[in-house]
């Protein structure tokens, strides 16, 4: 994990509107993880107006959507909005509960006990997202049952039975792909336990196509609105291809970014060839073309 | 309608991109593209009239593209109209309405998709025909030139007259072009068509009857009226329909699809059998296959039957699935193991250190979580012909491939049987009587691959609805293959489940002395029996099964018991003794 760039502070004001739901801005000075200015184009369907509800109400938040759907993005924008320090954590199949509640270790003196990450950023007020909860290990799931329920707390049972309280301030994400499918590789159904104690659980789509171009426009520097706009409409047809399960991969609001923004320098249809088209099976891929050969 | 399934891989594999093409395109995912001897549409359907293979794809995308357009704005009704204008005294009418239509439709596809052009333009002839459209017939160079009028493309060489002709409709031509509907396209034609009247009339008077309208080959893009399409679907259709002969009041009707063959030494209650004990096995060398002659590419199958078995399997697939993604939760747990200087400290050593003695950590063991391949042989003999057992094993198929895609499990799934019957491929090579030849192998191996290794589940799974009885079956050699092709798989698990009744051909000492050789070899083999219990004699492992609720508790049972631990830890059978015991159990023929 990396501190982001010292951040300014959103706005003056001592609290955000984000739709109905008002959150309040950290009076603190900005921390070294409080992330940079966000460009977030705020999705029509009322996802942002839910999550900043559940960091209102302190109530933990299970995102899930195709890669490339703006979830992390979300959080990061309301961390940056608010002024809370954001911890962002990629779970994998190795990551252990050491790392991630802490250790013991040992030097000359004697053993010493180093906090995990998840420690560490309940004890300072940040926030943590947990990316890929559904590729985690089950011990990890157990160790944030007892956090996710009303008593909120852990105990380091590898230590000393200490009992950590969060800080008033620090709140819990996670964040997953769907598993239903099958296609992400490392994967698996999420445990209903774990499922169960997350009392808002937003499932993302892509942003629509007017959303779309704006968010692809202002990331990728890229500023034809009429290439930009095309390129869309063929990633927007592509995923009813993968919906209907025509062609198989995906085609993230990411890939349109990398897309757009290499085809500032290069051709278009040579640029789609090298952030597109390549992440696609051979057969995926001339279908794919296909479509991309419609709009340019 | 007409359609002639794809002559060629080539073109089959054609089919299939342009079909997602359009569907993609359409956001219509119930369209389907056949080939034909001519351009048509139906409900549902675009038939693609393809003249010859080396056809350009670019042609035939373009072609594909406008057809769509013409689907998605259905002109059916404007076409009677302008076939009853001509009728009523207008030469050329319709076909000149169709040229108008073409590049009306372009014109709407393109302002969607501008990329499309370059389909589209691709049928057009390089310089757009030179000096060669002159030799043309004054209708035709009219046809061609509404069209690029249409569109807007100049440049193309044409008769002065049709030129002239054509600068007085340009107006007319291109708001009819750029309209929305076909009616705007006809109402359009219908005010250009007596400027352009005197030329046609021209012609015919020039060049007699020889330039009347010819019939039209092809329907291009816009459907034929019901009726005619009615008729022709008729005419077409005619050769593969049931013969129905009327005999005093009696209706016959024989029935539809392929005839089914049985062996000239089938007789009722002949089949099945399972006999032990006939002696050494041979193999005519005109049988002789390498592994890789016998394996046959499956049909792409139906995706209507595909989801019909699907609907059926699909209760027992949930639940399949969501108990093992439980065991499997459960054994996901991580294990630390060993005495090490780093890694994880275990509380318990730190006293050790006293003594100097710094292996106080332990290190995550190497795990063998679905570390197993699994290979499905389903039997596609004539014998799987009864009792549903056919579409037990292909249920089977469908159940394991579904849920072993879900967890990731690396699967393989081979149909299993020869490329004709046995009695009969004897009889052809003169081996009579045929039954003298029990252990004789005279017909070549076909292994059908529903899916290896390599392939997505979700991209072959419509293959599985083509799981049938064919021909027979010589389960030793096929369970070979099989254990070959595993053999090379790099998970230290090899699981084989052989899914059949259990009656191979000839001997089935010869099977049950295969089967011990390869669990000899590291790899398990599960029999699974449908119907009859014959797979206990020949399998150490082997359960049975007379119904589908059954399979689904039998196959949880092997796939928690296989996959969940990981590295199967079987027994190895002791060598030299060939046939396991239970198997050198007197067998009975039935």
């Amino acid at each position: 994990m990396t501190p982001g760039k010292p951040a300014r502070k959103a706005a003056e004001s001592s609290e955000v509107l984000v739709g109905s739901v008002r959150l309040p801005v950290n009076p603190a000075e900005p921390g070294p993880f409080v992330p940079g200015e966000q460009f977030y184009v705020t999705p029509v369907q009322g996802y942002l107006e839910k999550l900043a509800y559940g960091v209102a109400e302190n109530l933990p938040v299970l995102l899930i959507g195709e890669t490339g759907v703006g979830k992390t993005l979300a959080v990061r924008y309301l961390a940056w909005k608010t002024n809370n320090g954001l911890r962002r954590v990629n779970l994998n199949g190795a990551t252990t509960v050491d790392e991630f509640l802490g250790k013991l270790l040992i030097n000359e003196r004697g053993t010493y006990w180093v906090n995990g990450v998840l420690v560490e950023a309940m004890e300072a007020g940040d926030w943590i997202l947990l990316d890929e909860i559904n590729a985690t290990l089950p011990e990890i799931a157990f160790c944030l049952h007892s956090l996710l329920d009303d008593d909120r707390m852990v105990v380091l049972m590898e230590y000393d039975g200490r009992i950590v309280l969060p800080h008033p301030n620090f709140r819990l994400f996670a964040s997953m792909n769907p598993s239903e499918e099958g296609k992400y590789g490392g994967t698996k159904t999420l445990n209903e336990a774990l499922l169960d104690r997350f009392p808002v659980v937003i499932r993302m789509d892509y942003l629509t196509e007017e959303q779309e171009i704006e968010a692809v426009m202002a990331q990728s520097g890229n500023r034809n609105l009429e290439t930009v706009g095309r390129m869309v409409r063929a990633a927007h047809d592509v995923r009813q291809g993968i919906r209907n399960e025509k062609v198989f991969g995906s085609f993230s609001t990411r890939r349109v970014i990398d897309w757009a923004r290499m085809a500032t320098q290069f051709a278009v249809r040579e640029s789609a060839a090298y952030t597109v088209l390549s992440k696609l099976s051979s057969f995926d891929a001339e279908v794919v073309e296909d479509i991309i050969d419609n709009y340019f | 309608m007409t359609t002639t399934s794809s002559p060629s891989p080539i073109l089959d594999l054609r089919r299939s991109q342009l079909e997602k093409l359009l569907q993609i395109t359409s956001h219509n995912f119930e369209v389907r593209v056949g080939f034909g001897k001519r351009d048509s549409l139906a409900d549902e359907e675009v038939v693609l009239g393809i003249p010859d293979l080396e056809v350009d794809y670019r042609v035939v995308k373009g072609k594909a593209l406008r057809l769509l357009g013409h689907y998605l704005t259905d002109a059916r009704a404007t076409e009677l109209q302008a076939q009853a204008l001509q009728r009523a005294g207008a030469p050329w009418f319709v076909r000149l309405w169709h040229a108008l239509e073409d590049a009306r439709v372009e014109n709407w596809m393109l302002r969607r998709w501008p990329g499309m052009a370059k389909s589209f333009e691709a049928k057009l002839p390089p310089k757009l025909g030179g000096s060669l459209m002159l030799k043309a017939s004054l209708p035709r160079q009219l046809e061609f030139g509404l069209y690029l009028t249409g569109r807007g493309i100049r440049g193309a060489q044409l008769d002065p007259l049709v030129r002239e002709a054509l600068r007085d409709v340009e107006g007319m031509a291109g708001q009819g072009a750029a309209a929305e509907s076909p009616q705007d396209s006809l109402a359009a034609l219908q005010g250009i068509y007596p400027r352009l009247k005197p030329l046609l009339v021209h012609s015919r008077r020039e060049m007699g009857s020889a330039d009347e309208e010819p019939p039209r080959r092809a329907a291009r893009q816009v459907p034929q009226p019901e009726n005619a399409a009615r008729e022709t679907e008729a005419e077409n259709a005619a050769p593969g329909l049931p013969e129905i002969e009327l005999e005093d009041g009696l209706v016959w009707a024989r029935p539809l699809g392929r005839p089914r063959q049985m062996p000239e030494w089938y007789r009722p209650g002949s089949a099945p059998w399972f006999e032990a004990g006939l002696g050494e096995k041979q193999i005519h060398p005109s049988a002789m296959r390498s592994d890789r002659q016998t394996i046959m590419l499956p049909t792409r199958g139906d995706p209507v039957a595909y989801r019909s078995l699907w609907l059926e399997v699909q209760h027992e697939a949930g639940f399949l699935i969501s108990r093992l993604v439980r065991l499997l939760q459960e054994e996901a747990y991580l294990r630390y193991a060993g005495r090490f200087r780093s890694g994880q400290l275990v509380m318990n050593r730190l006293w050790k250190q006293r003594l100097a003695d710094y292996r106080l950590f332990q290190r995550q063991e190497a795990g063998g979580r679905r570390s197993t391949a699994v290979s499905l042989l389903v039997d596609e003999s004539a014998s799987m012909q009864g009792r549903e057992k056919s579409r037990l094993a292909a249920k089977a198929a469908i159940l394991l491939g579904e849920t072993l895609s879900r967890l990731q499990v690396p699967l393989e799934i081979i149909g299993y049987t020869t490329a004709g019957f046995e009695a009969r491929e004897a009889m052809r090579l003169g081996l009579t009587p045929a039954y003298q030849y029990r252990t004789m192998r005279c017909s070549p191996l076909q292994h059908r691959l529903y899916k290896s290794f390599g392939d997505s589940y979700r991209q072959v799974r419509s293959r599985l609805s083509d799981i049938q009885p064919r021909h027979n079956n010589w389960d030793e050699e096929h369970l070979l293959f099989a254990y070959r092709r595993i053999r090379s798989r790099p998970e230290p698990g090899k699981l084989i489940l052989v899914i059949g009744d259990g009656q191979p051909n000839g001997d089935a000492d010869h099977l049950a002395r295969a089967a011990a050789a390869v669990e000899r070899l590291g790899c398990k083999v599960i029999g699974v029996g449908i119907g009859e219990d014959f797979v206990r004699r020949i399998y150490r492992n082997a359960i049975v099964v007379s119904d589908f609720h059954q399979l689904g508790e039998a196959l949880l049972g092997i796939l928690a018991r296989e996959i969940g631990r990981g590295v199967p830890a079987y027994a190895p059978v002791p060598t030299g003794g060939g046939v396991p015991a239970r198997s050198s159990a007197p067998a009975s023929p039935q």
